[in-house]
Order: structure tokens, then C-alpha cells, then sequence
């Protein structure tokens, strides 16, 4: 009896060590098997990867040549015909977006990257919707970058005299200038209720801590002022056309890199800017005239749109301003002794627009030659 | 059945569930650990923004932000007025400046006095040229608003030159 049970242990153990072993066995395989898949499924991964890359770089290559490329659907397979791609160009609120999916096997993976569209004056260091006129005893005037005038250049004076880098006159005025689109829904663009409202609208775009909203037809001075950290707009509201004048002092701007926007249903005056705060960026909007006036060396960096004229008269001193200047009238240099110099700044070129342009930035568009953003997308 | 042989039956069991698990362990970190980035990004990307809320616009006061105001009828008109306007403008933002900054700023702005003395003589000149023509043309408001202009210069020349 004893020796029958010992038996039928034995068998009992013997048939566990042969299902043990059996499914150890199968284990490794399964777990070889599995190996070996996600081997290859890493390796399509990253090919895949390589494909999308293809694919956003020939996308890109595209846009710059013909803005109104709209993409490829999937290749042929490329490179040593382990893998395609698809490109898809699509319209955003800021610019143009390229995604590119790329396949390789079983795996796919998508990039998309970011491009700004902005108005074409952002391309130009000043652009005139009509003349641009320069007039002094001795004045002297140096635009680098691209000077775009849809009138012409007047010169007056005895040793005046001004030297672009690249200037034409008589361009399409909607590439010199920037419609105020028609925000107040009553068919017509770039008149004043659509300025009152692109303002407010603006002002709501941003938290209720970054703005300065005045409702006010006195002229309103700002000096530099600690309370004005953090802050990208002042809108100025004047009941009616002209009402609402500011007249900035020094500079507005109160950290470094901050970029801060003046806008004014009447005039902005700039009085010896003085930009006090590294890298910062100090822009004004005026639903009038853009005037700047300095007694002392000046120098700024700002983007500056008037809807009527610029004028940069009683400037003193030499100044030095970097940015793009927009007027949709005239812009006029004139005083007894002036010498300015302007530079052409690609940030707001590059999507980098100061806080209120995005809604300034309608019309007739360039796309921007820096990728404003880039990521993958998991879907 | 004896308490030995399920102890056995126990034990075989133990090692079944034990080559089972394993693999189904591992090959569980591995897509993990290969979706590890995907599903981070992913999570960062995928982070709502809060929806802004329909708001209305606060009204803001200039005197809050230190900046100062004037209608047509009490905007400074002469050189006195102008200079005491800039004079305090100036005074509230050295309050609010460090003196590292304010010295930074004054260094920006120097230059030689005789300089100076020439521009002021040149300001002068054009303000009485300007007085002139608008004697002329008493409703051009580009020549009223060019003699504020040269005002505020020579104000600001004045406070600098001190």
C-alpha cells in the first residue's frame, strides 16, 4: 500500500515538472516572440519618425517657395522603401500648420509644426500707404531692411538726404498697409467703431490683470511706472474719433522682456524714448497720428501702426528704433538737424507679434520663415 | 487526500502562476516603458485650458497706474506749466525707479551742456517760428500740437539739465 502511494507521487511530480517545464518552455518562446516584435515595432517606430521629420522639412521647403501649397498625400515608399509620408496644410487661428504623418510597417507617427501668417508690412522696416517724406536743414535718414511706399519719396532740404537698403515706391497699398477688419459687423472695414471695438476685444483677449482700460476723451501721459509690471495692453477709449489722445514719456515697459502695446482711438506721442528695460518691446496703435519727439539720444524697440500718419518730427538728437513702423498715410522725417536710423526687427515677421496685432493681422498675408512651434502628435 | 499531496498540488499551482505572471509582467513594462513619453506628452498637451468667460471690461483708472491726465481747457500751455508737469512726472518715476536705474537713465541722457544750451536756443526759436504761423492759421491744430511737442522737449531738457 505504502509503496502504491509513493508511486503515484512520483507520477504526480513527475507529470508537474514535465507541465512546469513544458510551460516554461513556452513562456520563453512567447516572451522571445514578443521581443522580437516590439524590437521591430521600435524600429518602424523610429523610421516612421524619420518619415514625419521627411515630411515636415519638404512641407516647409514647399510653403517658402508657393504659400498656397496644400500638402501630398501619402508617397511612394522612400529611402530604402521601408517607409512613406502624407503632408496636410491646414489654416489656424495664428498661421498655417503642416502635419506630416509618416508610416514604416505597422507604425505610424505624426509631427505638426507651426508657421505664422502676418500681414505683408511686417516684412518691411516702414511701410507708407502713401508718401514718405523726408525734409531738414541737415537730415539723415538710414532704413535697413525693406522700405515699402505705395506713393512716393520726397526729399526737401539742403543736405538731406536718405539711403534704404531696399526701397520701392508705389506698391499695392495692401501691402503697405493694415485694414482694421470689420469687427462691428456693419459691412464696412477700418472705420471707427471697428477700431473701438478691435480695441476692446483686444483688451478681453488678455486677463483682466495684464490690461489698462481707460475710458477717457482727456489726453492721458504715462511715465514709467512700477505699476505697469506684468501689463501687455492700455487701451485708451475716447467717445469719438481723436478723443483719448496718450502721450508716453520714457518708456512704459517695467521688466525685462516685457512687451507691452499703447493703444489710442486718438494720437500716441512718444517724448524721448528711452527704453529702460533689456529686451523689451514698447508698441502703439493709433487710430490717428503716431508722433515721436526726442531732445536726447533715443532708442526703442517697437512695432507701430497709425492709421493715419507717423511723424517723426522734432527729433533732436540721433535715435535709433528697431521694429517695423506702419503708417496708412504718410510718414514724414522733418526737422532742422535729424539723424535716424532704422532696423528691421523679424520678430513679429516670425509670429512673434506684440500683444493686440494678431487681430490687426488680416488681409493680404506672407507666411513667416520660423517655425513658431513644433510637437508630436499621439492620436 | 493527504495533507502532503496538497502541499504538492500548492506548490505546482505556486509555479504555474508564477512562469504565467512573469512574462505578462514584463512584456507590461516594456509598452509601457515604450509609450512612456506618448502618454506624458500626450497628457500635457491634452490639459485643458480653462474656457475664457464671457467678461466684461474693467474700467481702469490712469491715477492707479501713476499716470496723469488734462483736458483741452487745463492742459499746460506755457513753458512754467510744462515744466512743473514734467518736473513731477519725472519725480513720481525716480520714486519708482531704484537709483542703480535712475543713474543708468541720466547717464543715457548726458551730454554736454553747451549742447544742451544750443538745442534749448533751437527749441526757442521754433516755438516763436510756430507761434508765428499759428498766429496765421489760429485753427491749424498739427501746428498747436507741434508747439506742445517742443514744450515738453525743452521741459524735459530743463529737468535733466538740473
Amino acid at each position: 500500500m505504502i509503496k502504491r502511494t509513493k508511486k503515484s507521487v512520483a507520477l504526480i511530480i513527475a507529470c508537474a515538472l514535465a507541465v512546469f517545464f513544458g510551460i516554461l518552455g513556452i513562456a520563453f518562446l512567447s516572451s522571445s516572440i514578443q521581443e522580437q516584435r516590439l524590437a521591430t515595432a521600435f524600429s518602424d517606430s523610429a523610421y516612421a519618425f524619420c518619415m514625419a521629420e521627411a515630411g515636415i522639412a519638404v512641407g516647409y521647403d514647399a510653403l517658402m517657395k508657393d504659400a498656397s501649397y496644400s500638402g501630398v498625400t501619402w508617397t511612394d515608399p522612400v529611402g530604402d522603401g521601408r517607409g512613406s509620408y502624407r503632408i496636410i496644410i491646414s489654416q489656424t487661428s495664428n498661421g498655417l500648420e503642416i502635419r506630416a504623418e509618416g508610416q514604416s510597417g505597422s507604425m505610424t507617427r505624426i509631427l505638426t509644426a507651426d508657421l505664422a501668417t502676418v500681414p505683408y508690412p511686417f516684412q518691411n522696416t516702414i511701410s507708407a500707404g502713401d508718401d514718405l517724406k523726408l525734409s531738414g536743414l541737415i537730415a539723415k535718414l538710414n532704413v535697413f531692411g525693406k522700405t515699402r511706399i505705395s506713393g512716393s519719396f520726397e526729399l526737401n532740404g539742403f543736405w538731406a538726404s536718405g539711403t534704404f537698403e531696399d526701397k520701392l515706391e508705389g506698391q499695392p497699398q495692401s501691402e503697405t498697409r493694415i485694414t482694421i477688419p470689420d469687427y462691428d459687423g456693419d459691412g464696412d472695414t477700418n472705420d471707427f467703431d471697428d477700431f473701438v471695438t478691435y480695441g476692446r476685444l483686444t483688451a478681453l483677449d488678455y486677463d483682466e490683470d495684464e490690461v489698462v482700460y481707460i475710458q477717457s476723451d482727456s489726453t492721458i501721459n504715462i511715465f514709467p511706472d512700477s505699476e505697469l509690471i506684468d501689463k501687455k495692453i492700455v487701451f485708451v477709449e475716447g467717445s469719438s474719433p481723436g478723443e483719448g489722445d496718450v502721450n508716453i514719456f520714457f518708456d512704459a515697459t517695467w521688466q525685462e522682456g516685457q512687451d507691452l502695446t499703447v493703444i489710442s482711438t486718438g494720437d500716441v506721442t512718444y517724448v524721448e524714448p528711452l527704453q529702460i528695460q533689456e529686451d523689451a518691446r514698447l508698441s502703439n496703435v493709433a487710430w490717428e497720428d503716431y508722433n515721436e519727439a526726442s531732445i536726447f539720444h533715443s532708442e526703442h524697440e517697437s512695432v507701430v501702426f497709425a492709421n493715419d500718419d507717423a511723424n517723426f518730427i522734432d527729433i533732436l538728437e540721433w535715435s535709433d528704433t528697431t521694429g517695423n513702423i506702419i503708417a496708412n498715410d504718410d510718414i514724414t522725417f522733418s526737422e532742422a538737424l535729424t539723424w535716424q536710423d532704422f532696423y528691421f526687427s523679424d520678430r513679429a515677421l516670425n509670429g512673434d507679434l506684440p500683444p493686440g496685432f494678431g487681430r490687426l493681422a488680416n488681409g493680404l498675408r506672407i507666411v513667416s520663415t520660423k517655425l513658431i512651434d513644433w510637437q508630436e502628435v499621439y492620436e | 487526500m493527504s495533507k502532503k499531496n496538497v502541499i504538492i498540488g500548492c506548490g505546482i499551482g505556486l509555479l504555474i502562476a508564477i512562469v504565467f505572471l512573469i512574462p505578462g509582467r514584463k512584456s507590461i513594462h516594456i509598452e509601457s516603458r515604450e509609450q512612456g513619453v506618448a502618454t506624458k506628452k500626450s497628457s500635457e498637451k491634452e490639459q485643458p485650458k480653462p474656457l475664457p468667460l464671457q467678461r466684461q471690461l474693467k474700467r481702469s483708472y490712469p491715477e492707479d497706474y501713476g499716470m496723469t491726465t488734462y483736458t483741452q481747457q487745463d492742459e499746460p500751455k506755457t513753458q512754467k506749466q510744462w515744466d512743473r508737469f514734467i518736473s513731477k512726472g519725472v519725480e513720481r518715476a525716480r520714486s519708482n525707479l531704484s537709483s542703480t536705474q535712475w543713474d543708468e537713465i541720466k547717464e543715457k541722457l548726458k551730454e554736454d551742456p553747451e549742447k544742451t544750451k544750443e538745442k534749448l536756443k533751437q527749441i526757442d526759436e521754433k516755438i516763436i517760428q510756430c507761434q508765428q504761423e499759428l498766429k496765421k492759421d489760429p485753427g491749424n491744430d498739427i501746428l498747436k500740437k507741434r508747439i506742445q511737442r517742443l514744450r515738453m522737449l525743452k521741459a524735459i531738457a530743463k529737468e535733466f539739465e538740473r
